[in-house]
Formats: C-alpha cells, sequence, structure tokens
C-alpha cells in the first residue's frame, strides 16, 4: 500500500515538468497534466476497491516525531478519491472551454492537487501547513488568473484573510511544540490536555481561526464572494468540492485526533468549550451564508455562499461528533463536492454564452438548452437536499444526528432548519429562470463532448446516490470507528503501531 | 392485482413523467390522460382485495433497518380513490383545454405529482412520506412556475411556506424516530399517545413539528395566504387540481396522525376545553379564523380566481374545524367535506378555466353574461357555487350541516359563531361571482363566444353529476367513512344512503332535494303559464334615465362588478387583514439585509483584517459563555 505516496508525489514531480514541457509542447504538457490527475483518480478508486484497514506510511524510515507519516484509512482515501476526481473534470472543463489557459495554469493546478492530497494524508500538523500554503498559494494565483480586475481582486481578498490564517496557525504550532515536543497528530493527541490549559486554549483558538479560514465559516469567510466570482468556473468550482472539501476533513482531523483523544467527547480546556464554539459558529454560518446567498444577484456569488451554507451545516455535525453525525458529514462533504462541481461547470457555461454572471439576465436560456436547465436542477436538488437527489441523506442524517445529541442544542437546529428554507428558495428561483420567458433572444450555450460527459457524469452521480445511497453507505460507514480514540484499528493505535510501539 | 401494483402506481407516473420530458407536448397530454385511466383502475380494484401491502428494506447507518412499506389503509384508499377519480376528471379537461394558444408544457411535472400524490397516500412510514411529500413541493412549485416570472413569485411564495413545514416534519419525524426506534406510522402515532401522558412536553414537541407542516400546506391561519397568489397564478387548468387535492394533503396528514393520537389518548389525561383536547380546540380555533380571514378577503377580491382561491381557504377552514372536535361526526364531517370541496372547487375552477379559456379575461368587472353563450360552464359554476354556500339539494349542504352538528355535540359555540358568519359571507362572494361573471349584461366583445370544447365540457357535466348525487344521496359517500373511523380508534356514524344522523337530530337529504324539486317544479309551471312576457334589450334597463358619462364613470368602472362590496369593505376595516404577510415580509427583508451586511465585509480590504478579528472575539466569547 506504499502506493499511496504517488497520490501526493506523482502531481507535484508532473508540476515541474509541465511548464518546461510547456515551452515546447503546450498540448502535450496540458493533456499530461490531465491524464496525471486521471491516473491518480484510477489509482485512488483502486486503493478505496482494496481497502481494508487502516495503515500507516512511515516516509523515509525517520520515525515521527523526527519523520512524518502518511494516514490512510476511508475517510483520507474517500476524501483523496473526490478531490481528484473533482480536479480531473475541473481539467477536462477547462481543457474544453473557450478560454484557452497557458501551461503554467495547469502546472498550479497540479501543485493544488498535491497539496490538497497532501493535507487530505499527512499525520503531522507541521506538514499539514505547509501542504495548507502551498494549497493558499496556488489557489490565490489561479483565483488571479480569470477575468482581469475581479480575479485580481478575488484572489488578493482571499490572500489577506488567508495570510493571517497562517500566521495564526503557525503560532499554534509553536506553541505545541513547546509544550509537548512533537507534532505528530497521533503523538499529541490527548498531550493538549496535559498542557496548561490556557495555553491549550489559544493554541485550539489559533487553530480553528486558521482552519475556520480554510472551511469558509462566519467571519472568516467575507472573501469567498470575491474569491469565487472572480475565478475562472472551473476554479470557483475546485475551490467549493475541493479546497473547502479538504478544509473540512482538516477541521475533522484535528478536532478529533489532536483536540480530542479521539472523537465523541466533549473537548474543553479549562473554561474554554470547543464543542460549543464549532456548533454555533456552525450555526451562525448558515444563517448567514444562507442569507448572503439569498441576497445575490450574481450566480456565481450565490454559489459561493451556498457553499459556506453547507460548510457551516457540515462543521455543526463535527461538532455533535456522535458517529451518525460523522456520518452525516461525510456524507454531506461528498455529495456537496459533485452536486456543486456541476453546478459551477453549468454557470460556468451560462456566463460565457452569456457574457454576464448576473442571473437576471438569463431568463428563458434552459428553453433552448433543456437538458443544461434540468442538470442545474438536479445540481440545485442535490445541494439543497431534497429527497431521490444525493444531498438528502447527509442532511437527513445530520439532523437526525443533532436530535440525539448532548452535545447540541435542538434550537441551533432549529435554527439551521429554518435557514434552509433560503436555501431551497434561492436555488429554485434561479432553476426556474432558466426556463422563464426571456427578455430577449437567448443564444445557443457553446457544449461539446467533454462538457457532456463531465456534466452527465456528475448529474448521473447525483440521482444515483440520492437513490441508492447504499454503495456509498457501505463505505462511509467504516469512517465513526476509525476515527474512535480507543479501538485497536482506530487512528492513534494505528499510528502507534506503525512507529513500532 | 397483486401488492406489486403499489409501487406500481407511485413509481410509473414519476418515471413516465421523466420520460416525457423528451416528448411532445401535444402526445404528453395524451399520455397523461390514458395514465389516469389506468392509475384511476388500478385504485379502484386495490380495495376488494382487502389490506395488502408492499416492503421494501435497506439499510441506513446509525439508524439500522430501514423499512419502507407501502399499504392500503381504509383513510389511504379513500383519498386515493377520490384523488384519482378526480385527476381522471382534470386530465380529461386538460387535454382539450391545451391546445396550441394555450398550451403549457406541464404534462410531465403533473403527472409526477401524481405519482407523489400516490406516495403520499400509500406511505405506510415516514420515509416514503417524507420523499413523496418532497416530490410533490418541487415539482408543484415548478408546475405553478410554468416558466413565468409573475407567476413563479407566487409559487415560491408558496414552497418557501411549504418547505418551512417540511423541515419541521422532518424534525418530527427524527424526534419520533429516536423515541420508538422505526419509521412506522402506527407505531409513532401510538407512542405519542401513550407520550401524551408520560413525556407531555416531548409529545406536544412532535405534534406540533408535524401540524406545522400539515398547516402549511393546507393553508390554515398561519399559512393562509399562499393559495390566492399560487391557486391564482397557476396554469388555469391546474387551478383545479391545486385547490381540489393538493390543498387536502394537510387535512390528509392531519386525519393520519394528529386526530388519531387524541382519539388514542384516554379522556381526562389532557386539559380539555368544551371537551375538546386544548391543543385541539386551539386547531379548531385556528381554522375557524382561517375561514372567517378567506370569506372577508374573497369578498373584497375582484379576480376571479383569486376569490375562488380564498374560498378554498375558508373552506378547508370548514374541514379543520370538523376534524379539530376529534369526534366520529366531526371527522366523517371533515371528510366528507373534503370530497364535496374536490368536487365543486374541481368545478367551479374548471368553470373559471373554461371561461378564460374562452375569453381570457381573469377580472370579474370585465365579464359578465356569459350564461346566454356558455351554458354547460354556468351551470356548473352555479351548481358548484349551490354546493359552497351550503344549499341543498347539493353536496356541500351535507357536510356542513354535519360539521355545525359536530360542533353542537361539543358546544363551541365561539367556533359555531365564526363558522356562521364564514358561511353566511359565503353567499355574498359566491352569489357577486355568479352574478358578475355569467348573469347581467353579455359585453358585445363576448357575443361570439362559443361554449367550452367537448371534454372540457364532458368533464364539468361529470362533475354536476358528482355534485348532485352526492347531496341527494349523502349515503354514497358517508357510507364509506365506518371502517376509516373504525381504523382511527372512533366509534362509527349512522348513515343510511339518503340520510345522516348528527348529535341533535337527523336529516333526510333526499326528501330535502324532492321537496327542493317539487318547489322548482311548481314555480317552472307558474313561469310557463304565467302571464304575458316581453322581451328586453339587454341594454334597455341598465342606467335608470343616467347617462353614465354625466357622472363621468366609464364603462369599466360602471360595471356593477367593480368594487362591488365597497360599502362592506369600510365594515371590515377595522380586522388587522395582513398582519401575518406583514410578518413574513418583514422577515424576508430582515434577512435580505443580514445579507447585505454579511457581504458588504468584502467591500473593502480593511475590513477583511477586522473581520477576522471579530471571528476571533467570536470564539472566544462562545466559548466561554457556554
Amino acid at each position: 500500500m506504499k502506493y499511496s505516496i504517488f497520490l501526493i508525489v506523482a502531481p507535484m514531480a508532473m508540476a515541474f515538468l509541465v511548464p518546461f514541457l510547456g515551452h515546447v509542447m503546450p498540448a502535450l504538457s496540458k493533456g499530461l497534466s490531465f491524464l496525471t490527475a486521471l491516473a491518480g483518480t484510477v489509482l485512488s478508486v483502486f486503493l478505496l476497491i482494496t481497502y481494508k484497514t487502516p495503515f500507516t506510511v512511515i516516509m523515509g524510515g525517520w520515525i515521527p516525531p523526527f519523520g512524518i507519516n502518511l494516514h490512510v484509512d476511508m475517510l483520507s482515501l474517500l476524501f483523496a478519491t473526490v478531490v481528484y476526481g473533482a480536479v480531473t473534470l475541473g481539467i477536462a472543463f477547462q481543457l474544453s472551454s473557450v478560454v484557452v489557459k497557458k501551461p503554467y495554469f495547469y502546472m498550479l493546478i497540479l501543485l493544488l492537487l498535491t497539496s490538497l492530497n497532501g493535507m487530505i494524508l499527512t499525520g503531522d500538523l507541521f506538514n499539514l501547513f505547509v501542504f495548507m500554503e502551498i494549497a493558499g498559494i496556488s489557489s490565490w494565483a489561479l483565483i488571479a488568473s480569470g477575468n482581469k480586475t475581479a480575479g485580481v481582486r478575488g484572489a488578493l481578498q482571499y490572500m489577506v484573510v488567508a495570510s493571517l490564517a497562517s500566521v495564526a496557525y503557525l503560532a499554534a504550532i509553536a506553541i505545541i511544540y513547546s509544550s509537548t515536543g512533537t507534532l505528530n497528530m497521533a503523538q499529541i493527541s490527548g498531550g493538549l490536555r496535559e498542557m496548561n490549559s490556557a495555553m491549550a486554549a489559544l493554541a485550539v483558538l489559533l487553530i480553528l481561526a486558521s482552519l475556520f479560514t480554510e472551511m469558509e465559516i462566519f467571519p472568516f469567510n467575507s472573501w469567498v464572494g470575491s474569491a469565487y466570482r472572480g475565478a475562472p468556473s472551473s476554479i470557483s468550482g475546485l475551490l467549493s468540492s475541493a479546497v473547502a472539501l479538504a478544509g473540512a476533513y482538516a477541521m475533522l482531523r484535528i478536532s478529533y485526533i489532536v483536540f480530542g483523544a479521539g472523537m465523541g467527547n466533549i473537548i474543553r480546556f479549562g473554561s474554554f468549550n470547543i464543542t460549543s464554539i464549532l456548533f454555533w459558529m456552525g450555526v451562525v454560518t448558515v444563517v448567514t451564508g444562507e442569507a448572503s446567498a439569498f441576497t445575490q444577484k450574481d450566480a456565481k456569488r450565490m454559489l459561493a455562499w451556498s457553499s459556506v451554507g453547507q460548510m457551516g451545516m457540515i462543521l455543526m455535525a463535527i461538532a455533535i461528533a456522535s458517529e451518525k453525525s460523522i456520518y452525516g458529514a461525510v456524507f454531506a462533504l461528498i455529495t456537496h463536492s459533485i452536486s456543486k462541481l456541476l453546478l459551477f461547470m453549468i454557470v460556468g457555461r451560462l456566463v460565457s454564452a452569456t457574457g454576464t454572471s448576473d442571473w437576471t439576465r438569463w431568463k428563458g436560456i434552459g428553453r433552448k438548452n433543456s437538458i443544461l436547465g434540468i442538470f442545474f436542477i438536479i445540481g440545485a436538488l442535490g445541494v439543497t437536499g431534497i429527497p431521490l437527489f444525493a444531498g438528502f441523506w447527509g442532511k437527513f442524517t445530520i439532523i437526525g444526528s443533532a436530535f440525539k445529541s448532548t452535545g447540541s442544542s435542538y434550537l441551533g437546529v432549529y435554527i439551521i432548519l429554518a435557514a434552509t428554507v433560503m436555501e431551497a428558495v434561492y436555488f429554485l428561483r434561479l432553476a426556474h429562470a432558466l426556463f422563464e420567458e426571456p427578455e430577449r433572444k437567448p443564444g445557443k450555450v457553446n457544449t461539446g463532448i467533454v462538457f457532456w460527459t463531465c456534466t452527465t457524469l456528475l448529474a448521473l452521480a447525483v440521482v444515483i446516490i440520492g437513490v441508492f445511497p447504499a454503495p456509498l453507505d457501505r463505505k462511509i460507514k467504516k469512517i465513526p470507528s476509525e476515527l474512535r480514540g480507543d479501538n485497536t484499528s482506530g487512528y492513534i493505535s494505528t499510528v502507534y503501531k506503525a512507529m513500532g510501539r | 392485482m397483486t401488492s406489486n401494483m403499489l409501487p406500481f402506481i407511485v413509481i410509473a407516473p414519476v418515471l413516465l413523467g421523466l420520460l416525457m420530458l423528451s416528448m411532445p407536448k401535444r402526445l404528453n397530454w395524451w399520455i397523461f390522460f390514458l395514465l389516469n385511466i389506468v392509475l384511476a383502475g388500478v385504485i379502484f380494484t386495490l380495495k376488494s382485495k382487502g389490506a395488502m401491502s408492499f416492503t421494501f428494506q435497506w439499510t441506513l447507518f446509525g439508524t439500522g433497518k430501514v423499512v419502507q412499506k407501502l399499504g392500503v389503509t381504509p383513510l389511504g384508499w379513500f383519498f386515493l380513490a377520490i384523488s384519482s377519480a378526480a385527476t381522471l376528471l382534470f386530465s380529461m379537461f386538460s387535454l382539450d383545454f391545451n391546445d396550441k394558444k394555450h398550451s403549457t408544457a406541464i404534462a410531465p411535472l403533473w403527472l409526477m405529482l401524481v405519482g407523489a400524490t400516490n406516495g403520499i397516500f400509500l406511505s405506510q412510514d415516514w420515509i416514503s412520506f417524507f420523499i413523496s411529500w418532497e416530490l410533490m413541493s418541487w415539482t408543484s412549485l415548478f408546475i405553478i412556475g410554468h416558466g413565468k416570472t409573475s407567476s413563479f413569485k407566487a409559487g415560491i411564495y408558496y414552497y418557501a411556506l411549504s418547505f418551512f413545514g417540511t423541515m419541521a416534519m422532518m424534525a418530527g419525524i427524527w424526534l419520533l424516530f429516536h423515541r420508538t426506534g422505526s419509521w412506522e406510522i402506527s407505531s409513532g402515532v401510538l407512542k405519542t399517545a401513550q407520550d401524551l401522558s408520560s413525556h407531555r412536553g416531548f409529545a406536544l414537541t412532535v405534534l406540533s413539528l408535524f401540524t406545522v407542516a400539515f398547516l402549511a400546506k393546507s393553508a390554515l391561519f398561519p399559512f393562509h395566504m399562499w393559495p390566492q397568489m399560487a391557486h391564482a397564478e397557476a396554469p388555469d387548468d391546474f387551478s383545479a387540481y391545486l385547490s381540489g387535492i393538493m390543498i387536502k394533503y394537510g387535512v390528509y396528514g392531519l386525519l393520519l396522525f394528529i386526530v388519531p393520537v387524541f382519539a388514542l389518548t384516554p379522556r381526562g389525561t389532557i386539559k380539555s376545553i368544551s371537551g375538546v383536547p386544548w391543543p385541539m380546540y386551539i386547531l379548531a380555533v385556528m381554522s375557524a379564523l382561517t375561514s372567517v380571514i378567506g370569506t372577508v378577503m374573497a369578498i373584497f377580491t375582484n379576480d376571479m380566481k383569486k376569490l375562488m382561491a380564498w374560498s378554498t381557504v375558508a373552506n378547508v377552514g370548514y374541514i379543520g374545524v370538523g376534524l379539530a372536535t376529534g369526534t366520529s361526526l366531526g371527522y366523517a364531517a371533515a371528510m366528507f367535506h373534503t370530497v364535496n370541496h374536490m368536487m365543486f372547487k374541481g368545478g367551479i375552477f374548471a368553470s373559471l378555466a373554461a371561461v378564460k379559456y374562452r375569453t381570457g379575461e381573469r377580472e370579474m368587472h370585465r365579464l359578465g353574461g356569459l350564461a346566454y353563450v356558455m351554458p354547460i360552464t354556468f351551470f356548473t359554476f352555479l351548481l358548484g357555487i349551490i354546493a359552497a354556500a351550503g344549499i341543498p339539494p347539493l353536496s356541500g349542504f351535507n357536510s356542513k350541516w354535519m360539521i355545525f352538528q359536530a360542533l353542537f355535540e361539543k358546544k363551541m359555540v365561539f367556533v359555531a359563531t365564526a363558522l356562521f358568519f364564514a358561511s353566511t359571507g359565503a353567499f355574498l362572494y359566491l352569489f357577486r361571482g355568479l352574478h358578475t361573471i355569467f348573469l347581467g349584461q353579455l359585453s358585445p366583445r363576448f357575443r361570439n363566444v362559443k361554449e367550452a370544447p367537448p371534454l372540457m365540457s364532458l368533464s364539468m357535466i361529470v362533475l354536476m353529476i358528482l355534485m348532485l348525487a352526492a347531496g341527494i344521496f349523502p349515503g354514497l359517500v358517508t357510507g364509506r367513512f365506518n371502517d376509516i373511523l373504525v381504523a382511527a380508534g372512533l366509534n362509527p356514524i349512522k348513515t343510511t344512503l339518503y340520510s345522516m344522523t348528527g348529535s341533535t337530530t337527523s336529516i333526510n337529504s333526499t326528501l330535502v332535494a324532492s321537496v327542493f324539486a317539487l318547489a322548482v317544479g311548481v314555480v317552472f309551471f307558474l313561469f310557463v303559464i304565467g302571464g304575458r312576457k316581453r322581451r328586453v334589450k339587454m341594454m334597455d334597463n341598465y342606467t335608470c334615465g343616467e347617462d353614465p358619462l354625466d357622472w363621468n364613470v366609464g364603462p369599466d368602472r360602471y360595471h356593477y362588478g367593480y368594487d362591488f362590496y365597497q360599502p362592506i369593505k369600510g365594515l371590515f376595516s377595522w380586522m388587522p387583514l395582513g398582519v401575518v404577510e406583514k410578518g413574513y415580509n418583514a422577515l424576508g427583508r430582515f434577512m435580505e439585509r443580514l445579507g447585505n451586511l454579511v457581504t458588504s465585509i468584502s467591500a473593502d480590504g480593511t475590513r477583511l483584517g477586522w473581520s477576522f478579528v471579530l471571528g476571533v472575539i467570536l470564539i472566544i466569547v462562545i466559548g466561554v459563555v457556554k
């Protein structure tokens, strides 16, 4: 199972190769980047199929805390697969669009791919920081490559907040390292409790601030509107379906493995209650995110804020920390990635066909391109969590877990349920607008075989997961037990075993 | 007919509807009609086979086995049967309605909606119920919107309220599941009934969450404002379905879950007001309030579809009052009125669709005298409003009589008074509809208007026959209720084909109808043999010697239908009508403001940094406070 290292190394190696090759044969370099992503997808799917028990790969024979370990369990494999799948489709979508990007663009996407997989697979806090930085830098550059002023504006806004976040994260690492002497997640686990509780609380506060930025939690998410708006549509889709996903992954991992020793405990340091922070920040994010999306006339901004709302719900699920809520959170994250990527692809084509991202001016465009419109409806219902579409089971399970847990408050759940009404309204409002009587004659949207392959795959995935959740269910239901701290197949014991202790 | 037919009547319409998205419109309407024949046939043969069910099992993490079960209960079959029969009539109506000029592309979605409706009435577990419920919600949203910006505004208002209810239902379903460990509806009912004595707060929470969902769907107070938008803006042929069938989902839900819970609770476990458990008393008051509001608003409305939508609201109020009494009589009355409302409001909306089909007008004061050119449509409307007003010998009288009997039994004076008020008000607006649209002067513009096309007329004629039949022989409908009442834990009611027995007296509707027919016969005879008749021209007796232009009024303003009840309007000016709407609008505006505030953070670079600081403070505050 050492192949899992290729998930990180292969795109990184190709990222170095692409700019040089791009000077000679641009087309080949682009094709190679697509193939790399595709090969990675195949590899991760292969690993997913053959997966039996969690395993840890010690890098270079250096035992932690001196070296770094990669941890492969169902959670990380599943997320790596989603990231790979999303990036592959994103590259394909970008290749098929009218705007031709330079090879550097694909180099950046490969770097992003490397760093996201690194974030997902690594078992080391500092290594995570490095990958988060790479992810940040490559995303800024990718966002800036979009529409000139809007792209740069979005990239700068993201950069301001993300830089603050990375400083905060680095400071937290320093505190933790000085107290525990290690940065390996499994080794720290529980170590925070033995620290001075004020210091521990400070470290947690700083880490939360930075992870919230990555995960688009209010009020660390002020950048999302401009960044998603300015980025090329393929990148907006990846920001939502891969970058935010990796952020949520880091949140899951760190809150269960680093803050608490395994999931299921209410985590508190002194009088500082982490569980309620996560829960209420989630609630606030859902309300503000859905309200912001509700006001948007700009489709890409709307989708961006809708991602924020989803992430808020997932953060709430992470806070509840019961087996069912983890299940719901992972299910919701995966289906959200699929549906949101589909929506961004369609919106991207509509933007390039009409020259505007103001959806009120897209009226009637679905009458000429009815399948496009139907796909949009599928994606919208998928994100909103309507039964028979993918998002439902995740949302349903999260709400169910919230009504059973001691760490949650019914009030918060009711608030979230009421806030999702806005989500349904703005999505279906846009979906219906596509079929309304046009003010002027809508043009034909430029599509192609690649575009249709990508969107059909995604739309089918949304419907199939919605109607038959069982295959995905079989994978995801392994995750909660692997996140527990007390059993032999859990994260911590697996890492210790690999270290020979 | 095996139990495999149960998933068929749910899934086949949905799949065929999806397939129809790629087919030509005209063909779709035929498929829609033919499939409805098949469905109605299947559904009517189901009953004779007795209890049957179809189960489908799978596992969802953390909840163990999910048993999805479709089955035929007496209540479900009854709703299924009446809705499939009505759908068949409406689909026949639509077949002619959707010609080249009036066609809409809603047939595929409508077929999916029919499948969802069957799913709702067949579901024996909350998962299937919820899935069908949501499928019904969003398909109906797109039908109401049907590609028109203005219609969609109405539709999304409806959908937002309905989705709010659905989310409440989701919470309720989970609370119930955690308590019972099963998704089954019947075990939920039993457990909640027990909990009313042992865990009162919990049981009331569950009941109110479900009630919100059902009230939102049935447009009972405080969700009473959406029909006047959605019914009015929906495609004309769909309005009949919307008002006839869709408004009854909530009624079905109340009958399925809320009423049996209180029926199973032993007397005395929960405080009661005039013999009715207090939550049900509140429901009765809210329903009565709904019918008062619906009536008053209908009186002032000038748009004929809006008028009838408000009338629907008022009628759902009667149904709600009936079932809130919790007695056998009230339960039966509620179901009877449900059937009747389906027939007469279906007939009325069908006739309005026919009027709009021929004239293209919706504002009543632009119409008039259409009885001369559209007699069948006129008679449908006439019988419909007689039934709606509750005048014998039509069906509405019977069910209203039963509702009032149920109220007398419980001595609910306040609610009965409110309903009497609403019933009287109904005369005002219904008569106005008849008079303004069909009687009086026929505008020269409409002299060449023809009767509705044959299939439309045929379905209206069938509806008329049904209304008369249920009016003269109430036992045709009430005879079916005893199974349902027994299944819900209530006593059967006394009824024969000809008569109904209430709490104070009984009434023989057939006799009443015969007397009525005799009286009409005598008057007609006198009219025929009576004195000299003189035909007058239409404009003859119109202005009493005054020239309207002297009064500075044009033909529109002068029409007797325009602002007809202005004097009465003053009487009701003290009523805080529209308060709830204003509340919803304020909430919407607040959310927009909140959204604008949040998004405006990114307008300025320095704010980004401050937002980060704000976030850190927020984390600290939440962490320390809790």
